[in-house]
């Protein structure tokens, strides 16, 4: 019986790499996308959001039958609840970058119209959500603290940003569609940025039994 | 083995019991009955001699005989008397000391008394079946023809065995307790020297002669495990070092995704601190969607292959499931580094698309005229135009497939490779020459240095014509107006000690960006696409440079600063 529930929590474990891991790729091809403005790359993100999707169903069916079979307590009760909250958002990071590249195929943002540092915003972002799903590979608590520390960064460039685009506007006000899909892109960017943070807040729990709000 | 040794004396003991109490039992009562015989008999004549004695006395025989009984009775323990009857001739009981005898029937009928009536004694032995005893009776007629019997009864051999049982179970009980101790002591005897045996060296034990063919046989089968396990070990290690020093990774994972085996050059491609990942999953190494798809493709049965970028490098996974008897027990991982060849295929893809747009671009140009003129649209004043326009292109056209041509040759290794001594101050001088026209146009000034001597060096006289004819062409034309072309050209036995002649092509041209010094000696590869068409290139010169001097062993430098000029240094070793 304990054999069978061990080897169910290391699947689950195993299950939640693996969507990380395809959260991790889905976000890398968007930023390749968004930055070189390839239609190609493109539409390689849809399928790998499908699957992220699916996933996410399977780790859901696997948590509740494991919370009903097997009545798990202490750290496992932890990991499993914590797990069918961490899909949730990672499953959003899949659609919020899928958004992302439905706005690179309306190629209003190209390469050379580029003038907003994106690309930094991009990178951040996907430091973040890699470090909240190796946080949760290692279980690692230093590095989960710093993926929520990072949140602030990443929402300072979005602002900056922001102020840049509204300048943008009042000197060419041409560039409105530009500008606004460029908000959009950065707003997207900055919700991943978020998702990642909730990850690592429930990698912190799953491994001390404390969220966030319990200390606040 | 305590055990049933155990068994062994406490049923030897049992049988060994039975047998003695059975056969001591049937020889005593043998005996025990043979001697109440003797006693009966004796008795019985005794009795019989008295009352002959007494024959005249007053007091009648049964009033004697109640006497004798009664006054033995009182001196006597034992009050289990011998029965004694006396009968009158006719077989009338006249006495007895058991029972009264007015109750009994007639005697005449039984054996031991008819015998004694008739020849004057008589015995008999009766057994009761429901009493369990045997009496025996033996008769005497005495002198006035009246019979006096004597009876004793003793039980049977069954009743005696019988009564033996309690005792029996005595012993058995004793014998179990001593078989015990016994066994024990016996065992732990024996026992003692086999557990003492040295079964690293079966031979050398002084021990029970029985036990030396099993020692043989282990010292055998030792031996042969010990060479087993050398041989298993040396297999080990060997696959160890295999793996060790495979400069592709390989993870060996099994049919949970755990790793069994990885060697250092995963963990270094992955990019992980040595940490202890055996036992842990494979996607804790790596998640990316790649290693996901081998894995779990590798896992249903079938080799998957993937190709993982990581950090600008790229590397092929390849999984291959591994079979026990039907059943997928595991993966073989192989990591392969392909950044190279990646390159090198993205580059051929670059080529042959350059490859077509070069040569569709003149011969849109050629067709165009040709159309215009076949329909006779053209005036008859611009046909000449049309005419130089389309030579002009195919001359373009011959130009890039001689250049694409030598090149090939070059890359196949096939240019007829007659070496011969070839002056390259002569080649510099004929360049100059041929390339004074264009010079002239562009207000470029060419000039040669000669340092040392001598300046020729062995090659073949065409590609080097061709290389040093490619760099000034290019150094004329990416030139500013009244730049200048330096071809200066290094002697052997000047200078430095190495042996080679040096030449150096030195313009003061528009430069080369240094993100793209790489890459200029790429077949069509252009630093300003748009100004490629007006000076007219094929974008294979320095990509012939480049092939030429592998064919003659050179070394080529290329330092350049935008804005200010570029210098292309080939260096050709001598022998």
């Amino acid at each position: 019986m304990r054999n069978k529930f061990d080897e169910q929590l290391e699947l689950l474990n195993s299950e939640l790499i693996m969507m990380g891991g395809l959260c991790e790729e889905v976000i890398n091809l968007t930023t390749k996308a968004l930055l070189s403005g390839n239609p190609l790359l493109a539409r390689e993100v849809f399928p790998l959001v499908e699957e992220i999707e699916k996933k996410e169903r399977e780790i859901e069916t696997l948590c509740l039958k494991l919370l009903l079979q097997q009545q798990p307590v202490a750290k496992d009760l932890r990991l499993i609840s914590s797990a069918l909250k961490m899909i949730t958002d990672m499953a959003r990071v899949g659609t919020q970058a899928a958004d992302i590249t439905e706005i690179t195929l309306l190629e209003n943002i190209t390469k050379e119209n580029s003038n907003i540092h994106i690309q930094d915003m991009a990178l951040a972002t996907i430091d973040m959500v890699n470090g909240s799903i190796s946080a949760f590979v290692q279980r690692d608590l230093e590095l989960a603290q710093a993926v929520i520390d990072y949140d602030d960064i990443v929402d300072e460039m979005f602002n900056e940003i922001k102020d840049d685009l509204i300048q943008l506007i009042g000197q060419d006000p041409s560039i409105g569609e530009y500008a606004v899909d460029m908000l959009m892109v950065s707003k997207y960017f900055e919700k991943i940025g978020d998702h990642a943070v909730n990850i690592a807040e429930w990698v912190v729990f799953s491994i001390t039994g404390i969220h966030k709000e319990d200390h606040e | 083995m305590r055990r049933k040794i155990l068994t062994n004396i406490f049923f030897l003991a049992v049988v060994t019991i039975l047998i003695t109490t059975a056969l001591i039992g049937a020889v005593m009562y043998q005996q025990l009955y043979h001697h109440m015989r003797l006693t009966v008999e004796n008795e019985a004549l005794m009795i019989s001699a008295v009352l002959d004695d007494h024959d005249n006395q007053r007091l009648s025989v049964p009033t004697l005989l109640t006497d004798i009984s009664r006054r033995i009775d009182e001196k006597s323990l034992d009050k289990n008397l011998s029965r004694i009857t006396y009968l009158s001739i006719d077989g009338t009981v006249l006495y007895d000391n058991h029972e009264d005898p007015a109750k009994m029937e007639n005697h005449s009928d039984r054996p031991e008394i008819a015998a004694a009536l008739q020849v004057g004694k008589g015995e008999a032995s009766r057994f009761s079946e429901t009493l369990g005893r045997r009496t025996f009776y033996y008769a005497v007629r005495s002198k006035n023809g009246s019979v006096i019997r004597v009876a004793e009864t003793s039980v049977s051999v069954w009743y005696s065995v019988l009564s033996t049982i309690p005792f029996l179970l005595l012993i058995g009980m004793i014998v179990l307790i001593l078989a015990i101790i016994l066994a024990n002591r016996q065992t732990a005897r024996i026992i003692a020297p086999i557990n003492n045996i040295n079964l690293d060296d079966p031979e050398s034990n002084e021990i029970y002669d029985e036990i030396l063919p099993l020692l043989k046989r282990i010292s055998k089968q030792r031996s042969e495990i010990d060479a087993q396990i050398t041989e298993i070990q040396k297999k080990q290690k060997e696959f160890d070092f295999i793996v060790a020093n495979l400069r592709e990774g390989f993870v060996l994972v099994n049919s949970h995704a755990s790793i069994v085996s990885i060697n250092q050059s995963a963990f270094k491609i992955l990019g992980v601190d040595r940490n202890d990942y055996i036992g842990k999953l494979i996607y804790t190494l790596n998640r990316s969607a790649a290693m996901q798809c081998v894995v779990s493709h590798a896992l249903t049965g079938s080799s998957a292959e993937d190709v993982l970028e990581i950090e600008n490098r790229y590397y092929q996974l390849l999984a291959n499931p591994v079979h026990e008897d039907g059943k997928i027990i595991g993966i073989v991982l192989l990591i392969l580094d392909i950044t190279e060849k990646h390159e090198a295929e993205i580059r051929r893809k670059e080529f042959s698309a350059n490859v077509s747009h070069e040569l569709k671009t003149p011969l849109t140009a050629i067709s165009g005229y040709a159309e215009i003129l076949k329909n006779n649209l053209a005036k008859p004043e611009d046909i000449p135009y049309f005419c130089e326009k389309i030579f002009n292109e195919s001359a373009r056209m011959t130009a890039l497939l001689n250049d694409i041509m030598i090149l090939s040759k070059l890359d196949e290794n096939q240019i007829e490779t007659v070496m011969e001594q070839v002056d390259l101050l002569q080649i510099a001088n004929d360049v100059k020459e041929r390339l004074s026209v264009l010079g002239k146009e562009k207000h470029v000034q060419i000039s040669i240095e000669q340092q040392g001597f001598p300046t020729t060096v062995t090659g073949v006289h065409r590609i080097l014509d061709e290389m040093i004819f490619n760099l000034c062409e290019n150094a004329v034309k990416y030139n500013k107006e009244n730049g200048s072309v330096i071809i200066r050209i290094t002697g052997t036995h000047q200078g430095s000690e190495e042996k080679c002649v040096k030449l150096c092509v030195i313009d003061t041209g528009i430069g080369i960006p240094k993100e793209d010094l790489d890459r200029v000696f790429e077949r069509f590869y252009r630093v300003d696409k748009s100004r490629s068409r007006d000076t007219g290139g094929t974008g294979l010169g320095l990509s012939i440079v480049k092939h030429g001097a592998l064919l003659h062993h050179a070394k080529v430098e290329l330092s350049s600063i935008p804005g200010t000029g570029t210098t292309v240094c080939l260096s050709f070793p001598t022998t």
